[in-house]
């Protein structure tokens, strides 16, 4: 492992020593791409589309750390006959008609009034907040160790009903009641 | 880190890859890092699976990663990482990362720390906060370093802003703030055991981190144990230190927002002083404990308040100098109405102090006992002036028992050229209020007094100029400078034999901060500072000072001192740190310029299990940082490891 890390590194020294000044992903680079991932990894109900066709809308609320990331992310993709959209929002309201919700850390304060105002409706709220073990989300980006992790309140996605898969679930550290 | 909560863990240390899976990241990490443009490297990131994802090292703890700071400001931030490598056991050595600090050293563990001029064993022109919670004694207004202490490995980061920061912060953040950040408990759920021995120090800390309900909350306890120094010919310092410090932090958060308790208590102490000239000198001893309540929420149109009260309590007995004992409590809210154009942000606050301060064979105070307040409102607008062009405009009002209400206004403009280039200027008011040493102390501590507190004693005013620049260029450096004059009026200054004190020193300091960080391949990060300062200080006219402005309470200053930096992240989880720095030379008492070299080797023998080995000062077998060559301490060159378990 540490041979291939030293490797990899390696091959990024050559190629910045060719002059592409190119450095390792950016976490919200890595983080837009989770977003993408998520829209597969989990089913939402068929009340959570208009038409079969309508768009599935990934929201970023507030403070967007993505940059092009998530647009270059979705650009192009579907969620099954649902072309994903990347949306950025400022109000609260508007959170309803998100089928993912990403909410910057920065925007923490904003989580419990977002997450009132959703009530039962399906969308994947994902944060990457520093505070609070379970605030409600359903999705938690965390950072640790130079590495991203998962955690899903699966409480707060049944009452989203939505959907996780058992791939998304393995690869996450699980919060919430235990009994179905 | 597992929780009882948790059913499920298959992070990504615990998942067992293939090489085959890992050459599969490999080859797409290639397509990654050779692709120019985001949407390339994206779509490299989209060919990962989601297992690969999480294996994927984020590169947001190199600066580069992190956005351009935007802040109109000169600000260093110490991030948990840098703090780790850096080997640093004690709040002041990590401080030495920040190179617009001026850290001296004093004896095995006082020091003299300051920003922009000024430095010496009482500085009081920089303030300090843990967590929101200031740290300095109302007695001189400044820090007893060796009574202060944090558990190092739950410091998320340490924001070390220079410069005045008066308008937000108060009257004595004149020359600049400290700010100690501990990661909130949700942050630190688990436990880790750090043990550490070496030839003059040791110490042990253990955390215990669980989660609560809708939060967590972390236990701490810590030992250390430093030895005494030497002087330079060979005699003993009586300055061997121990120190036992437990604390907790719970975060917590519900409907009605978030909340945060925490507290510490301490007791540290040195070892029995002897006797001089059948005075006796027995132990420093100190002894403190405090807590802190902060509640944050979001109001119905988006505005935020945060409410924070503490006390805190804390003593100490010293023979020698004075044996004060004070107890704090400290009230602040503030509002922060984000808007299009303007985001404004307001708020107030009161402080109360109560100190009783036994004398000491050097001093005394007269009154002994004082009762203090503090009382402060402020306002702040940043205005959006352009897409471009953003000013914040600011004013607070502070009250203190000696001299009045003092104005603090700062005015900065913020030009974000590109968005890899910010040039920013200020002008702003600042002012070092009088504390009990500038007002009740007297010298020795029976008659007759060579040195009395000026009962005029008023507060020492800054108005400073402040220009900077930021920049990054490509993925690989990004840098700072920034360039100072702070116009110094009615500073402390003495009158002749028997000393009152008085604010009869004026003059200019200017100065230049400047930092670069180059990062040439991801597992190299090189980082150089400097800082540059130049005192024009002199007598006011009428002043019958004898000592003059090379007085070493006022300023003991190099002209210069920089830092070099590289660290390797090597095969197989070997991490190789330098930092090779130079302080230059102090005017009086002279204390040579040195440099000197740090080095640190850590190995993470598993994720969760790291050995280190450090070596620090290893130029030279010592060198003196601060005092009169006689009396003071040569630093040594030491070594310690340590194993750090996370489990």
């Amino acid at each position: 492992m540490a041979f291939l890390r030293l490797l990899r590194t390696l091959l990024l020294g050559a190629v910045l020593t060719t002059g592409q000044a190119v450095g390792a992903p950016t976490e919200y680079e890595i983080k837009a791409v989770f977003l993408l991932h998520f829209s597969r990894f989990v089913e939402w109900p068929p009340e959570a589309f208009t038409a079969p066709d309508a768009p599935f809308v990934v929201c970023v609320f507030g403070h967007d750390p993505f940059g092009e990331a998530l647009d270059a992310a979705v650009r192009g993709e579907m969620q099954g006959q649902h072309p994903i959209l990347a949306r950025r929002i400022f109000n609260v309201t508007e959170a309803r008609e998100c089928h993912i919700l990403f909410l910057h850390r920065s925007e923490d304060a904003r989580l419990a009034e977002i997450l009132t105002t959703l009530g039962r409706n399906s969308t994947l709220t994902v944060s990457d907040s520093v505070r609070g073990v379970r605030r409600g989300e359903v999705i938690r980006l965390i950072t640790d160790n130079d590495r991203i992790r998962l955690r899903i309140d699966v409480d707060a996605a049944r009452a989203a009903r939505l959907k996780i898969k058992s791939n998304l679930l393995r690869a996450a550290e699980l919060v919430g009641s235990t009994g179905d | 880190m597992d929780s009882p909560q948790t059913l499920a863990r298959l992070g990504p240390e615990d998942n067992g890859f293939d090489m085959k899976r890992k050459e599969f990241v490999l080859a797409a990490m290639s397509c990654v890092i050779a692709a120019q443009s985001q949407a390339q490297s994206i779509d490299a990131l989209k060919k990962l699976s989601l297992d690969e994802l999480l294996d994927i090292q984020v590169t947001s703890v190199s600066k580069h990663s992190e956005p351009l700071s935007e802040a109109p400001a000169s600000i260093v931030v110490l991030t948990a990482e840098e703090i780790r490598r850096s080997g640093a056991t004690t709040l002041p050595e990590a401080l030495r990362l920040a190179p617009s600090l001026q850290i001296a050293r004093i004896d095995s563990v006082q020091y003299a720390i300051s920003a922009r001029g000024f430095n010496n064993a009482i500085g009081n022109k920089l303030l300090v906060l843990v967590d929101g919670r200031t740290i300095y004694t109302p007695l001189f207004s400044g820090v007893f370093w060796d009574q202060q202490d944090v558990m190092l490995e739950d410091v998320e980061r340490i924001e070390v802003i220079t410069g005045p920061g008066a308008t937000l912060w108060g009257a004595n953040a004149v020359n600049g703030v400290i700010n100690v950040i501990t990661r909130p408990a949700t942050e630190t759920t688990g436990e880790m055991l750090v043990g550490r021995v070496g030839d003059s120090e040791r110490g042990a800390a253990l955390r215990l981190g669980t989660d609560i309900g809708s939060g967590a909350i972390r236990f701490y306890g810590k030992y250390a144990g430093f030895d005494h120094t030497k002087r330079a010919d060979g005699s003993r310092v009586p300055d061997e230190w121990r120190r036992v410090q437990f604390g907790f932090r719970a975060d917590w958060a519900n409907e009605e927002g978030l909340f945060t308790l925490q507290g510490d208590a301490y007791e540290g102490r040195s070892e029995h002083r002897g006797f001089v000239a059948g005075i006796e000198f027995p132990e420093v001893k100190v002894a403190g404990a405090n807590l802190l309540g902060r509640w944050r929420r979001t109001l119905s149109g988006g505005s935020e308040l945060q409410v924070q009260a503490y006390v805190d309590r804390s003593e100490r007995e010293d023979r020698l100098f004075y044996e004060p004992t004070a107890s704090i409590a400290d009230l602040e809210f503030q509002h922060s109405i984000p808007g299009t154009t303007h985001h404004v942000l307001w708020g107030g606050g009161y402080r109360y102090g109560r100190d009783d301060v036994g004398p000491g064979f050097a001093t005394v105070f007269v009154p002994a006992k004082r009762t203090l307040h503090w009382a402060n409102l402020f306002v702040q607008d940043e205005i959006e002036l352009a897409r471009n062009l953003r000013t914040t405009v600011g004013l607070k009002f502070e009250h203190n028992d000696y001299t009045g209400v003092e104005y603090l206004p700062s005015l900065r403009v913020a030009w974000q050229m590109t968005d890899d280039r910010l040039f920013w200027g200020s002008l702003s008011r600042a002012v070092r209020a009088p504390a009990r040493y500038d007002r009740d102390v007297r010298f020795p501590g029976d008659p007759p007094f060579l040195v009395v507190g000026g009962p005029n004693f008023q507060s020492e005013v800054a108005k400073v100029v402040e220009l900077g620049f930021r920049a990054r260029e490509g993925q690989t450096i990004s840098y700072s400078i920034t360039g100072f004059v702070h116009f110094w009026d009615k500073l402390r200054s003495g009158s002749a034999i028997p000393v009152e004190i008085e604010n009869k020193i004026e003059g200019e300091i200017y100065g230049v901060e400047a930092s670069i960080d180059y990062q040439p391949v991801s597992w190299w990060l090189l980082s150089a500072g400097l800082t540059y300062l130049d005192e024009h200080l002199k007598l006011e006219r009428d002043s019958t000072d004898q000592v003059g402005v090379n007085n070493p309470t006022l300023r003991n200053d190099p002209d210069y001192h920089w830092l070099l930096r590289s660290s390797f992240d090597l095969p197989h989880d070997v991490e190789l740190d330098f930092k090779l720095f130079r302080v230059g030379s102090l005017p009086q008492p002279v204390v040579p310029s040195y440099t000197e070299l740090d080095v640190r080797v850590s190995w993470h023998v598993t994720p969760r299990v790291e050995l280190s080995l450090v070596g620090r000062n290893l130029l030279h077998d010592s060198h003196p940082e601060y005092g009169d060559p006689l009396p003071r301490s040569e630093i040594e060159r030491n070594v310690y490891g340590q194993v750090r378990w996370r489990f």
